[in-house]
């Protein structure tokens, strides 16, 4: 690697994370490096949670590290196409625990929901599993897809259904 | 990438020794995730993290960064304990693993005897057996003979000067520079990858208490030597967790030190003055020399709380290193959360023109009649930003 202090130390906490990650097995998602090289860009696959509309979807998702990681959260992307209130709709996460420490200026985040530098990429990914089961529509991202959750159901079920299946084929 | 950081992390431990991971894990930071380096403990909530790590994070948000009570920097005190249990684990993880290993091996030998048993009729073989076992002890009693030897240079190379906490990317820093003529030169030979052996070698032996000291120093130690006075030497050789006693050197301040400012109330020229002052870099404008100084607050503090502190010119190093790292294009492929831009908003309000002017009807009904003041929570929300 380089010379700097910072980075190296978010690389060694990248490798720390990414071994751990690699010893255990969750029924959540799975994770590894894109390129051998760079430690700062992971593969994710997101397995859909059982009973919700996700159930069975294989979601990849690409994970990007700021160079002075942990004191900036990563950003969390899907690849797979995604619908869903708290995803954009170019596949960006929108989630407290991925937004800087410190208080929301809109006033809509607590700031214990928001990212701090002991948090970890199994705690961002836990979150994000648990929030594909559990969108909050009370701040979407996609207008859309809030507007359909809550309004009809039946279809955003069977939209996200279509997702699930084109997750699998692309897989 | 990989071949330059140091591959040392609990999953090194066997499965089958879970409490050691657990203790490795449990000596390293929870925000950086290396072992604690001048551990600070909150007198607040009690958490433990690296004075850097928790002075980081305390200059975006003054709260504890494991429980998020209300933090500040004056509720940080150094766990001098901590720092001497990191380092005697450290210094000991080399040396269980080998062991650890060694008897993985051995067991695994023996269940191999164990499998050519039923062929011991012959003679021959048997022969072979016992030279490839004789063999193995003498390989074995080599490796030994390696571990204690490496045992004595470390012990000597600790008696010789306090331990001094250096990255190998601060090795990298040190070489990248040939001025180093402020640089104490007893405080970075400690670690013995650091400096090359012919160094140590320069030490002699102290006519009075026979302790090897390096020859520029011997004056000093012998003075304290024959005055009774205790070296730092034996100090640091015999009981580390004594130097939790000792008062921390002063650092030797070439510079002022400097303390936390409130940003608002500084111009552009007075920050840039401010920063001069205390030697540090002064370009770029107001926001990176602000960044700038923060960092440089942090990491002049988390060195003053360190027992060993390194040379004002490192921790200027160390400085230039961070920007460097931060000035750094992102990699490929990086998404930033950028804000909608003005295309964005304008198409939104196109799209959603409607619901709009539905919701201003609808906030002009319930405005006519304050009596029915229940706003539709459902579709204000809809108005909210993502």
């Amino acid at each position: 690697m380089d010379d700097s202090v910072v980075n190296r130390a978010a690389a060694i906490k990248l490798h720390n994370e990414l071994k751990e990650l690699s010893r255990t097995t969750s029924s959540a998602f799975s994770v590894g490096l894109i390129d051998e090289d760079n430690l700062f860009e992971w593969g994710v696959t997101m397995f859909g949670p059982p009973d919700t509309a996700y159930e069975g979807g294989l979601f990849k998702a690409r994970m990007v590290f700021p160079k002075n990681y942990p004191f900036e959260p990563p950003t969390l992307t899907f690849e797979s196409d995604m619908w869903h209130p708290n995803v954009y709709s170019d596949g960006r996460v929108c989630i407290s625990i991925l937004h800087n420490s410190g208080e929301d200026p809109h006033g809509y985040e607590e700031s214990c929901e928001r990212w701090n530098p002991t948090q970890t990429v199994e705690t961002i990914l836990l979150s994000v599993h648990a929030m594909l089961g559990h969108p909050n529509d009370e701040s979407p991202a996609n207008v859309d897809a809030a507007k359909m959750f809550r309004e009809s159901p039946t279809d955003y079920r069977r939209k996200v259904q279509r997702c699930v299946e084109r997750s699998m084929e692309n897989f | 990438m990989d071949m330059h950081l140091e591959l040392e992390d609990p999953s090194d431990w066997p499965d089958t020794l879970p409490r050691l991971r657990e203790l490795d894990q449990l000596l390293r930071c929870p925000v950086c995730k290396e072992y604690f380096g001048t551990a600070m403990v909150t007198t607040s909530c009690g958490h433990t993290f690296c004075s850097l790590c928790v002075r980081r994070c305390l200059a975006q948000e003054t709260r504890c960064p494991s429980c998020r009570v209300s933090l500040t920097e004056s509720e940080l005190h150094p766990n001098r304990l901590i720092d001497s249990i990191v380092h005697t684990f450290k210094n000991g993880r080399p040396q269980l693993l080998d062991a650890l290993k060694d008897k993985a091996d051995s067991a695994e030998r023996s269940k191999q005897r164990a499998a050519l048993k039923p062929k011991q009729g012959c003679v021959h073989e048997r022969r072979m057996q016992e030279m490839d076992a004789s063999q193995k002890r003498r390989r074995i009693g080599t490796r030994n003979a390696g571990i204690s030897d490496n045992r004595v240079a470390h012990t000597s190379a600790v008696a010789s000067s306090p331990v001094v906490e250096l990255t190998s990317s601060d090795v990298e820093l040190m070489a990248n520079s040939d001025d180093d003529s402020d640089f104490m030169p007893d405080k970075i030979s400690s670690p013995t990858r650091t400096r090359p052996a012919t160094k140590l070698q320069s030490s002699v032996p102290c006519p009075n208490c026979q302790e090897p000291v390096r020859q520029a120093r011997i004056n000093w130690h012998l003075d304290r030597c024959l005055s009774g006075r205790p070296t730092r030497d034996t100090l640091a050789a015999g009981a580390l967790p004594a130097l939790g006693l000792q008062a921390a050197p002063a650092a030797h301040s070439a510079l002022p030190r400097p303390t936390k400012l409130a940003y608002s109330l500084f111009s552009e020229a007075k920050l840039r003055r401010t920063l001069k002052d205390l030697g540090i870099p002064t370009k770029g404008d107001k926001q990176q020399m602000q960044a700038r100084h923060v960092e440089w607050v942090n990491l002049y503090m988390a060195n003053a709380d360190s027992l060993t502190p390194v040379s004002h010119r490192l921790l200027l190093r160390r400085l230039a290193a961070w920007e460097e790292s931060l000035a750094k294009p992102p990699a490929d492929g990086t998404v930033k959360l950028a804000p909608a831009s003005e295309g964005d908003v304008a198409e939104h309000a196109a799209k959603y023109a409607d619901s709009f002017a539905a919701l201003v009807t609808l906030a002009n009904a319930t405005r006519a009649k304050p009596t029915t003041v229940v706003s539709d929570s459902a579709s204000d929300s809809l108005l909210s930003p993502p």
